[in-house]
């Protein structure tokens, strides 16, 4: 059975997966857990001095919000909590009493992984096309342009790209209407699939899409455009060529296809920057994802929330890289065979 | 040659890359024609402006380079005569392997990776299918496989295949069965066997001589393997500098070399037969294409050059039937060799 998992690249991988969202699990509940002035005490503490609730029963609420058995030894403790995340519990809301983590978080997510999702669709088809025009036109005026425009977004950092058309676009030269664009969605709009709520969708979600779409493209661009060139250099270029293949198809076939690969590669580590980009931008733009709940959250000391969005958070970029892997390995028949690490 | 219709005929062929140091005339004034079945072979050492020659037939010179005169006529299977230095984009892309075929020297890297090797003929196919008619599906498959066997490969295995799955000698052969695709008039092989090792380059060239015999096209080498010629060409041309020096028959240029630079080419191959002669390598190296010497560019490393040499540039001459050689002093050359014994060199017709 081992045997089995070690020789399958895709069991492989998903195992690598499993573990890492295992070793992450685990990370957060012993820094929930074992922090000098942990949240838990803080928690207790609170309670005793502001309700004036005993110390025990204080215990006890804390064990039943942090779904955590505050009696029992650290190690037990532990599994019970593996246990409860296995089968999905994160523990309840401080601050919405009753309300499971879980359905915070799950109400939340959806927006996030939409705005950055079709953000990091369109950055990167847009990237790799441009920066293959940009090596098919290289040394021409459009070249210099696009390099130079690459270079500017991908050395501003997200947050601030987000603050300027903030500041620029919404509020000095007043093109969009930012109040009405904050949330995720319009007043009165229900989820359907719909044109309706999908363009209000789109129209909320606008502002993160563009701001992370900025941030990432130059990126793209310029790999792109460094790699496409090395391609257009290969053998079996100059060799379809001599096979009087048409234009297009070499282009796309031949150069386009193999000079994506090395920016598809940069890909599954932009997902994180781009998850961990998008609290602040979210924030921002006051748009209801992940990263605006977690601000919240911090802001209320609602520390099972956060908890859970920091798991979220890791859980889907590890998922993200894990589809991008297995995306890439796809795309490359080289890793198939050869399988990696 | 005589009553044999000619496929390709080059005239005056000049060719110059332009480079920040001046100009590199590559190719100087080279003329030859090809028979409709025949193969030539171009030897010659690295620089001497083989392959920018061989990518010039199918018009695939780098950016830098350019045909500065000349005309390189082609017979298409339509029997109209194409002038290949002025085809138009279009009818240059049919032209590539639907008439002439090439295989390069970097076979190893010459299939796109991320491509199976079916989908290597599909896209041939497809992108020919406005003269040849589609050949898809079933028909595309059955034609492969035919190509594919033809030169000793197993079909089954190797088309569901990725290059990367290949060795460097399938990889090869899988390029020359490609080539074969589409019935081309002229198959031209760059190197074929350079970057292979010996057991390889000896399966190769088998597959190429089953190919000359059982089918009916022209071929190009451009080599410098002097037992790659002698095994496959019909005709032999030695190139120097740019230029042909000595063309003829392969025995002729075997056994009769007329020219000093074919005759040092000679003399560099050890033979089997003959372990008592000393191999002699060729002074000098090959000349700098951009700064030519005056007069006949061999003669700085010549042995039987004089003051003739170094002024004036010798024609090709006719020093036999169907035999020309670029220099003044072919009948001495000829006399010493013969009188040396060509015998020597008989490893290669003992072989063949």
């Amino acid at each position: 059975m081992l045997r089995k998992i070690a020789s399958s690249y895709l069991l492989r991988r998903v195992a690598k997966a499993l573990i890492t969202i295992f070793v992450m699990a685990s990370l957060t509940f012993f820094l929930i857990r074992l922090m000098p002035g942990s949240p838990v005490e803080a928690y207790i503490a609170n309670l005793v001095t502001q309700y004036n609730v005993s110390y025990e029963n204080a215990k006890q609420q804390a064990a039943s919000l942090f779904s955590l058995d505050l009696n029992a030894p650290v190690y037990q403790q532990y599994l019970e909590y593996l246990g409860n995340l296995a089968r999905g519990d994160l523990g309840e809301s401080l601050i919405s009493r009753g309300v499971p983590v879980s359905e915070i978080v799950l109400a939340y997510l959806p927006w996030t992984l939409f705005s950055i999702g079709t953000a990091l669709i369109i950055s990167f088809s847009l990237g790799i096309m441009l920066g293959m025009l940009m090596a098919y036109k290289r040394e021409t005026k459009l070249d210099h342009i696009l390099t130079n425009l690459g270079s500017i977004v991908s050395s501003v950092p997200d947050y601030l790209m987000g603050i300027l058309i903030l500041v620029w676009v919404g509020v000095q030269w007043e093109l969009i209407d930012i109040t009405n664009m904050r949330g995720s969605l319009s007043p009165g709009i229900q989820p359907g699939f719909n044109l309706t709520f999908i363009g209000d969708a789109f129209y909320h979600a606008s502002l993160p899409i563009i701001t992370y779409v900025l941030g990432t493209i130059g990126l793209w661009m310029l790999t792109m455009r460094g790699s496409t060139e090395s391609t257009l250099g290969e053998d079996y270029v100059t060799v379809a060529k001599a096979r009087g293949l048409k234009e297009r198809r070499i282009a796309t076939a031949y150069v386009g296809r193999n000079a994506a690969l090395p920016p598809f590669t940069q890909l599954s580590i932009s997902i994180a920057l781009v998850f961990g980009g998008s609290l602040l931008i979210e924030w921002l733009f006051v748009y209801e994802g992940l990263g605006y709940l977690l601000y919240n959250a911090i802001q209320q000391r609602d520390y099972p929330v956060m908890q859970g969005v920091f798991l979220m958070i890791t859980t889907m970029v590890i998922v993200a890289n894990l589809l991008a892997d297995l995306l890439y390995s796809r795309l490359d028949p080289r890793i198939r065979v050869a399988g990696r690490d | 040659m005589e009553g044999r219709a000619d496929v390709l005929s080059v005239r005056e062929l000049e060719i110059g890359y332009e480079t920040g140091r001046g100009l590199v005339r590559a190719v100087r004034g080279v003329s030859f024609d090809l028979g409709d079945d025949e193969s030539l072979a171009f030897i010659g050492e690295s620089g001497s402006g083989k392959t920018t020659l061989g990518l010039s037939l199918v018009r695939l010179l780098p950016q830098n380079a350019s045909i500065a005169k000349g005309e390189i006529a082609f017979r298409a299977a339509s029997e109209e005569v194409l002038d290949l230095t002025t085809l138009d984009d279009e009818d240059l892309r049919r032209f590539r392997w639907e008439e002439c075929a090439m295989v390069f020297q970097s076979a190893l890297n010459a299939l796109n990776p991320v491509m199976r090797i079916r989908d290597h003929f599909a896209d041939t196919a497809k992108d020919h299918s406005e003269t040849n008619g589609s050949l898809k599906g079933r028909a595309l498959t059955e034609r492969a496989t035919e190509c594919l066997e033809m030169v000793q490969l197993d079909p089954g295995r190797v088309l569901g295949s990725f290059p990367h799955e290949l060795s460097g000698g399938m990889r090869q052969r899988v390029m020359i069965a490609l080539g074969l695709l589409l019935n081309p008039r002229v198959l031209i092989l760059d190197e074929p066997t350079t970057a292979l090792d010996v057991l390889t380059q000896r399966a190769i060239i088998e597959v190429l001589r089953t190919l000359k015999v059982e089918h009916r096209f022209a071929m190009i080498f451009v080599s410098h393997d002097l037992s790659l010629a002698a095994e496959l060409a019909d005709r032999v041309a030695t190139t120097y500098a740019g230029r042909i020096v000595e063309l003829g028959e392969v025995e002729q240029i075997f056994y009769h070399p007329r020219h000093p630079y074919t005759v040092g080419l000679l003399d560099a191959v050890p033979t089997l037969a003959g372990g008592q002669q000393e191999l002699s390598s060729i002074p000098g190296s090959p000349p700098d294409l951009i700064d030519l010497p005056t007069g006949c560019k061999f003669h700085p490393r010549c042995p039987y050059a004089t003051d003739k040499c170094r002024e004036e540039d010798p024609p090709l001459i006719e020093v036999a039937p169907a035999q020309t050689a670029a220099c003044w002093h072919w009948e001495k050359v000829g006399s010493d060799w013969e009188a040396r014994g060509g015998e020597i060199h008989e490893r290669d017709a003992n072989r063949a």
